[in-house]
C-alpha cells in the first residue's frame, strides 16, 4: 500500500468514524495507547495523551487485559460521563484494537423492519394481480404457497402439530432460525421436541391444553428475550393459533434494541415485583383476616358473655316486675278490701241505726201489749229477724277486716258454722256440703282469722271442684298427740288439739304443686284470679296459733287438708249466754243525746220503760247546754258517737271537765269510730255497739250507775 | 491504585442505589432497570493507602438476561446484594457467587442483605442469616435508603481486597 493510499484510506476512515459516533484506540499490550481516531467529543471522551493506559479513557478496560479470546464485546456500558456505549476490543498484531460506539443511535435496527414491510407490501401486490389474472385458479396450494410467502415476508418461523403431537417447521424457515440451537435440527426438517424452542416450553403446553379443549382464536406467548449462538440478544414472540383444524405456532423475532429491551426487562421486572407484593398483600391480608378472626371470636365472645349477662339481667328484671307486679295487684286488692271495709263500715253504721229502731221499738211493743196478744209472735219474728241482720252486718266487719285481731277463746265449731253458712249461699247447688263437727271445743284465737282460713280452704275446694262438682266435707274433732313421731312430722307439741279437715273431690294436685302451694305468690290460677297469697296467709296464721296445716291430695281424687290447732281448756272460758231479765231503775234522770230523732225517742220510751227519767236532744251543743243547766241533775248520760257539730266523744270530754264523776255510755253504729284505748282515757262507763236492745240497754245503764256509785 | 468492583445480585435488589449512594450520596425510591453495566468511579482511603474504586453496577439476574460473565474479568472484589425483604435474592446472590467463582476464581466479598429500612416486611430470619454466616461468609445488613453500612460495606470490601 502506498503511502498517499494509506493517506487517503485514513482521511476516510477518520470521516466515516467522525460521522458514525465511532472511535477507535490501538493499543500495546502494555494497556497503552498507540493511536486512536474518531469524534471522542460526541461521546464525552476526553481526548488521551500519548502513552495513557487505556483504563484512563475507557474506565471499563480496568483489569480486562490481556484479553484471553480473539475479541470481547460490551454493550449498553454506562460511563462515569454519562455517555452510554458499546464498545468492541480485539487482539491485533501490535497489541488490541478497541472500538467504541454510541449504544443509543442504533438506527441501523429499524432497517430491518422496514424490510419487513417492504416485502409484505410486494407480496400483497404479488397476491392481487394473481387473483385478477388467474381467479377462478384458487386452490388449497395457492393458499398454502400465499400464506408460506406470508410468512416467509413476515420473518416468522410457523411450526404446525403434527398426530403424534410434534412440531415439524413449514415452508421457507426464515434466515433468523440458523442462529438459534439446535438450528441444524429444525432445517433438516426433523419433527421437532417441544425442547427445540426451549422458552415456548410452557406456553406450548399451555397451546396443546386450549387446543384440545376447542380452544378458537390466538394465543401469544408474550415477548421473551433469548440469544443466539453468537450471544446475540433478540426478541421472540410466538402466536398459538388454530386455522382449519390446523394447530400452528407462529413465531416472531426480532432483533433486541435497547430502549425496546430496557422497556421490555422493567415492565417484566416491575410485573415481578408487583407480583411480590401483591403475593406480600395477600400474606398480609391472610394474616389480618386471620387476627380479624381472632378479633372477631374475642369480641363476640365479649358480646355473647354480655348478652348472657344481659339476659340474666332481663330475666332478674322480668322476675322483679312481675314481682312488683304481684304486690302492686296485692296492694290493689288490699286497697279493694279497704274500700269494702270503708263502704261496709259505713253501711253497718247506718244499717246498725235502723236495726237499733226496729229492735228497739219491736221491744218496746212487746212490752207495751198483752201477754196473749197475737202480734207479740209476729213482733218476736221481726226482733229474731232483726237479731240475724245483726249478725249479718258483724259477719260482713268481720270478713271486711274492719275488727281488730284479738286473740281470745273462740269455739271454732260456730265459727265454721258461721263460714259454711255463708258459703252455702254462695256455692252452686252441684257442690253439696257436708259437716261432721264433733268437737264444741274452744281455741285461742283471733275470730277474723280463723274465719279467713276456714273461708279461704272451702274456697278453694269449690274452685277443685267447679267444672265437675263434688262434695265438700268439713269435719271437727279433738285429738290427743301423745306420740312424738306425729308430733315431729307435724311439728307440734304433744297435747290436746283440735282437727279440722277440709275435703274436696276435686281435680287434685300432683306433687310438684304441693310442694309449693304455701310458697307466697305461688297461684296455679289464671291471672287477676288469685294472688297466690292465701294459702301462704292460712299457713302464717295457723303457725301464729302453734298449730299446723297438712295437705293430702291424688290427681282426679280430690285433697285433703287437716288443721291442727291446739285445744284452749281454760276455766275463765267467756260464756255466751247473758241474762235476758231487764234491770230496773230508781227514777235516775238521763240525759240521752242522739241526732236521730227515731233513737231518741226510742231510748225515751225504752228507759222510761225502766223507770228513769230521760231528757232527750237531737243536737250535741243544745245538749251540752241542757247539762251545763241543770248539771247536778242528772245522773246519767247517754250519747250517740257520731253526731254533727259535735261528736259523742267531744261532748263526753266538756261534760267530763265540768263533772268528772258522772258516768257515760256512749254509743256507736261502727267499731272503728273509737278504740278501747281512748274508751278507758276517757273514763268512758260503757260503750254500747248498735243496735242495742232492751236488755243490753238496762244492763249497761244499771252497771254504769253503779259504778258511779 | 486501581481495584475493580462488581455489584451480583437479582433484579431490584439495589444495586445500583448502593452504589448511588456510596458515590453521590443520593437514593431514588423509583426502580429503573440496569440495561448493561454502569460504571462509577470512587476514591477511598484505607490508612494512608489511596485506591480508586472502579464499581460496575451489572445488570440484575433473572429470566430475561443473565450475567455478562466476561465482564467480571479483572475483578479484584465481588458485592452481592440481596434484598432482605424477598427471600428468593438470597438463593440468587449464592448462586451468583457460585459462578463468579468458577468464573474468575476466589476473590474477596461480601454478602449484603439491603433494605433493612424495610424490618416490618423481613423475610430473612436470624436462622437462615446464621447459617450463612457459619459458612464464613460476611453478611453486612444495609439501607440504601438511610446510608445505614453502605460506606462501611464498601471500605470492608476494599480492606479485604488490599489485605489479599
Amino acid at each position: 500500500m502506498t503511502g498517499l493510499t494509506t493517506k487517503f484510506l485514513e482521511k476516510l476512515c477518520f470521516n466515516v468514524f467522525k460521522e458514525s459516533c465511532l472511535v477507535y484506540f490501538v493499543i500495546n499490550k502494555l494497556g497503552k495507547i498507540t493511536q486512536w481516531g474518531g469524534n471522542l467529543s460526541d461521546l464525552n471522551i476526553s481526548e488521551p495523551g500519548e502513552d495513557d493506559p487505556i483504563t484512563d479513557t475507557a474506565i471499563f478496560m480496568e483489569g480486562i487485559l490481556p484479553l484471553k479470546g480473539e475479541s470481547m464485546e460490551f454493550s449498553c456500558i454506562k460511563m462515569p460521563n454519562n455517555s452510554c456505549v458499546d464498545a468492541l476490543l480485539f487482539k491485533i498484531e501490535i497489541g488490541y484494537g478497541l472500538i467504541i460506539w454510541d449504544a443509543t443511535k442504533k438506527d441501523h435496527y429499524l432497517t430491518e423492519t422496514q424490510q419487513k414491510c417492504n416485502e409484505l407490501s410486494l407480496l400483497i401486490e404479488k397476491q392481487k394481480n394473481r387473483l385478477v389474472h388467474f381467479p377462478d385458479k384458487r386452490s388449497e396450494m395457492e393458499n398454502e404457497t400465499i400464506l408460506e410467502d406470508l410468512f416467509q415476508a413476515l420473518n416468522f418461523a410457523v411450526l404446525e402439530m403434527d398426530n403424534n403431537g410434534h412440531f415439524v417447521l413449514i415452508g421457507t424457515p426464515p434466515k433468523w432460525i440458523e442462529q438459534i440451537p439446535q438450528s441444524n435440527q429444525i432445517l433438516l426438517g426433523h419433527s421437532y421436541e417441544e425442547d427445540v424452542f426451549t422458552f415456548l416450553g410452557n406456553f406450548i403446553q399451555t397451546a396443546k391444553d386450549l387446543w384440545s379443549k376447542n380452544h378458537q382464536g390466538s394465543y401469544k406467548s408474550g415477548v421473551w428475550i433469548e440469544k443466539d449462538q453468537t450471544d446475540q440478544e433478540f426478541l421472540f414472540e410466538a402466536t398459538a393459533v388454530d386455522i382449519q383444524g390446523r394447530k400452528l405456532l407462529i413465531i416472531s423475532h426480532d432483533r433486541c434494541q435497547p430502549n425496546e429491551k430496557q422497556s421490555i426487562i422493567q415492565k417484566g421486572r416491575d410485573l415481578a415485583l408487583n407480583y411480590h407484593k401483591l403475593k406480600r398483600s395477600d400474606q398480609k391480608l391472610k394474616s389480618m383476616h386471620d387476627e380479624l378472626e381472632l378479633r372477631v371470636k374475642e369480641r363476640t365472645k365479649d358480646i355473647e358473655e354480655a348478652n348472657r349477662k344481659l339476659a340474666n339481667e332481663l330475666k332478674e328484671r322480668k322476675k322483679v316486675e312481675k314481682e312488683r307486679e304481684e304486690v302492686s295487684q296485692q296492694l290493689r286488692q288490699s286497697q279493694k278490701m279497704e274500700a269494702i271495709g270503708t263502704l261496709a263500715g259505713g253501711i253497718a253504721h247506718d244499717f246498725n241505726n235502723i236495726l237499733s229502731a226496729i229492735i228497739g221499738f219491736s221491744e218496746l211493743s212487746i212490752y207495751e201489749i198483752k201477754e196473749d196478744s197475737t202480734l207479740k209472735p209476729k213482733l218476736e219474728k221481726i226482733l229474731h229477724a232483726s237479731g240475724r241482720a245483726k249478725d249479718l252486718v258483724q259477719q260482713i266487719l268481720t270478713f271486711s277486716r274492719q275488727t281488730e285481731l284479738e286473740k281470745r277463746p273462740l269455739k271454732l265449731k260456730l265459727i265454721v258454722l258461721e263460714v259454711l253458712n255463708l258459703l252455702r249461699a254462695s256455692l252452686p247447688a252441684f257442690i253439696d256440703i257436708k259437716k261432721d263437727l264433733k268437737s264444741n271445743g274452744y281455741i285461742l284465737a283471733d275470730q277474723t282469722q280463723i274465719h279467713q282460713v276456714i273461708m279461704n280452704l272451702c274456697t278453694n275446694a269449690w274452685h277443685a271442684m267447679k267444672e265437675n262438682g263434688g262434695t265438700l266435707k268439713v269435719g271437727l274433732k279433738e285429738i290427743d298427740i301423745k306420740n312424738e313421731s306425729i308430733s315431729a312430722k307435724n311439728k307440734l307439741a304433744i297435747g290436746q288439739y283440735l282437727e279440722l279437715t277440709i275435703k274436696d273431690t276435686g281435680c287434685g294436685m300432683p306433687p310438684e304443686i304441693i310442694e309449693r302451694i304455701f310458697d307466697p305468690y305461688f297461684t296455679t290460677k289464671e291471672t287477676d284470679k288469685g294472688t297466690g297469697l292465701g294459702l301462704s296467709v292460712v299457713h302464717g296464721i295457723i303457725s301464729n296459733c302453734n298449730g299446723s296445716i297438712t295437705v293430702d291430695s291424688q290427681i282426679g281424687k280430690g285433697s285433703l287438708f287437716k288443721i291442727y290447732l291446739p285445744s284452749f281448756i281454760t276455766s275463765n272460758r267467756s260464756k255466751p249466754n247473758k241474762e235476758k231479765t231487764i234491770s230496773l231503775g230508781n227514777n235516775e234522770k238521763i240525759l240521752f243525746v242522739d241526732d236521730e230523732p227515731f233513737q231518741t225517742e226510742m231510748a225515751e220510751q225504752q228507759l222510761s220503760q225502766m223507770g228513769y227519767r230521760v231528757i232527750i236532744s237531737n243536737d250535741s251543743a243544745h245538749a251540752l247546754n241542757i247539762f251545763l243547766d241543770n248539771k247536778d241533775d242528772f245522773d246519767l248520760i247517754i250519747t250517740d258517737m257520731i253526731m254533727p257539730k259535735m261528736t259523742g266523744k267531744t261532748l263526753s270530754q266538756k261534760i267530763h271537765k265540768i263533772k268528772p264523776d258522772i258516768p257515760i255510755i256512749l254509743c256507736s253504729g261502727y267499731s272503728d269510730d273509737i278504740d278501747s284505748d281512748t274508751i278507758k282515757k276517757m273514763g268512758i262507763a260503757q260503750y254500747l255497739m248498735k243496735p242495742v236492745g232492751m236488755n243490753d240497754l238496762s244492763r249497761a245503764v244499771k252497771d254504769a250507775l253503779q259504778k258511779k256509785k | 491504585m486501581k481495584k475493580k468492583i462488581c455489584m451480583l445480585g437479582a433484579f431490584a435488589v439495589g444495586k445500583t442505589s448502593l452504589v448511588e449512594r456510596y458515590v453521590h450520596s443520593i437514593f431514588s425510591d423509583k426502580y429503573h432497570t440496569t440495561v448493561g453495566v454502569k460504571i462509577e468511579k470512587m476514591q477511598t482511603a484505607i490508612g494512608e493507602e489511596i485506591v480508586d474504586l472502579i464499581i460496575w453496577d451489572l445488570h440484575g439476574e433473572d429470566e430475561f438476561q443473565h450475567v455478562q460473565l466476561s465482564y467480571l474479568k479483572g475483578s479484584s472484589g465481588l458485592i452481592y446484594v440481596a434484598d432482605g425483604t424477598r427471600k428468593s435474592t438470597l438463593a440468587t446472590a449464592l448462586n451468583l457467587k457460585e459462578i463468579a467463582e468458577k468464573t474468575i476464581g476466589k476473590v474477596p466479598f461480601i454478602l449484603v442483605l439491603n433494605k433493612m429500612d424495610l424490618q416490618d416486611q423481613w423475610e430473612i430470619d436470624d436462622l437462615t442469616l446464621k447459617d450463612i454466616e457459619d459458612k464464613g461468609i460476611i453478611v453486612v445488613q444495609t439501607s440504601a435508603k438511610t446510608g445505614d453500612e453502605v460506606k462501611h460495606t464498601f471500605q470492608l470490601l476494599t480492606k479485604k481486597m488490599l489485605d489479599k
